[in-house]
């Protein structure tokens, strides 16, 4: 079965959002050969409606020839999770998940495949992990305090442990950090 | 010169507070590194919220671990605006400061659970 990944910049202090403000100074061989092992482990995006906005602003206007990402951030396959907006979607190969968004991603999950991978889409991830069907959760953590921005967890959900899976850290002090639902959650003593 | 560290306990999701979720992760290695991190310190800096929660619970702890003889015996800095010397639980000043200047101080930091270490309080 296909599984579903998230996959997140994030500061110390949890801030995911406008990572063109902080995330660049970090970048480095490292971290772009931990994202292109991503992207060759998935052939699928899944997204919500403000991230699926943002980015079908933004890539198709990218020269190819000079960024090479825009060709594949253009030719992937999306599927955008949204109760607004109406197909047909503008931006290339975007599907439009509507409805039943559990059902939807259940069977996205059952079709031959390799990973479906989400990045940014706060709102999507939280719910992806309440329904169960999140897979696995990367974060890149900055060692950076933003201050303010979006936090990529909710105030008020639910307490949920996951389990470690693997880590690594890339010497501009970045955290990679591989996480999964946890299989067998302990009860507190 | 002497160094002031934050260690905290944090969620992936950065909660600080009412540390009962952080008992599954209990361990003697843990237990060990918290050890270790005390006896490279000599003192303790607290505010008021933390205070008050480490005075109610550590002078009544045991001290299997060997937790509760330091935490009771190293001097105690307490920033407050509002505490009165002197302090009941052994060893502790007040740093009294100025109100205006941390104001802005209390405004910008969150209510932590009074509690520094991954094992119940004493039973209530």
């Amino acid at each position: 079965m296909r599984k579903v990944v998230a996959a997140e910049f994030v500061s110390l202090d949890g801030v995911f959002e406008a990572p063109d403000q902080w995330h660049f100074p970090y970048f480095n061989d490292e971290m772009e050969q931990a994202i292109g092992e991503g992207f060759a482990a998935s052939d699928a995006m899944l997204m919500g409606r403000v991230n699926y906005e943002e980015w079908a602003a933004y890539w198709p206007q990218q020269d190819p020839e000079e960024n090479p990402v825009a060709g594949t951030m253009n030719g992937r396959q999306k599927y955008v999770v949204s109760t607004t907006l109406e197909e047909p979607l503008q931006w290339s190969n975007s599907t439009l998940i509507k409805g039943n968004v559990p059902e939807e991603i259940e069977k996205l999950k059952n079709q031959p495949g390799k990973d479906i991978v989400i990045s940014g889409s706060a709102t999507l991830v939280r719910s992806l992990l309440d329904y169960g069907l999140l897979d696995e959760l990367k974060l890149m953590v900055h060692p950076i305090l933003v201050g303010g921005g979006k936090r990529l967890f909710d105030e008020e959900a639910e307490t949920k442990p996951l389990e470690l899976v693997d880590s690594k850290i890339f010497s501009t002090g970045v955290l990679y950090l591989t996480y999964r639902p946890a299989r067998n959650e302990r009860t507190d003593g | 010169m002497r160094r002031v560290v934050i260690s905290e306990f944090v969620s992936l999701d950065g909660v600080v507070e009412d540390l009962g979720w952080t008992f599954r992760f209990g361990s003697e290695e843990q237990e060990r590194f918290k050890l270790e991190e005390l006896a490279e310190s000599d003192a303790l800096l607290l505010r008021r919220v933390t205070y008050e929660g480490f005075a109610e619970a550590w002078p009544r702890m045991d001290n299997e671990a060997g937790f509760a003889d330091v935490m009771n015996g190293y001097p105690k800095h307490v920033v407050s605006t509002t505490l009165q010397e002197p302090l009941e639980w052994n060893n502790s000043t007040v740093i009294k400061g100025r109100r205006s200047s941390w104001r802005s101080f209390g405004r910008s930091t969150r209510r932590t659970h009074p509690h520094p270490l991954p094992r119940p309080p004493l039973s209530m």
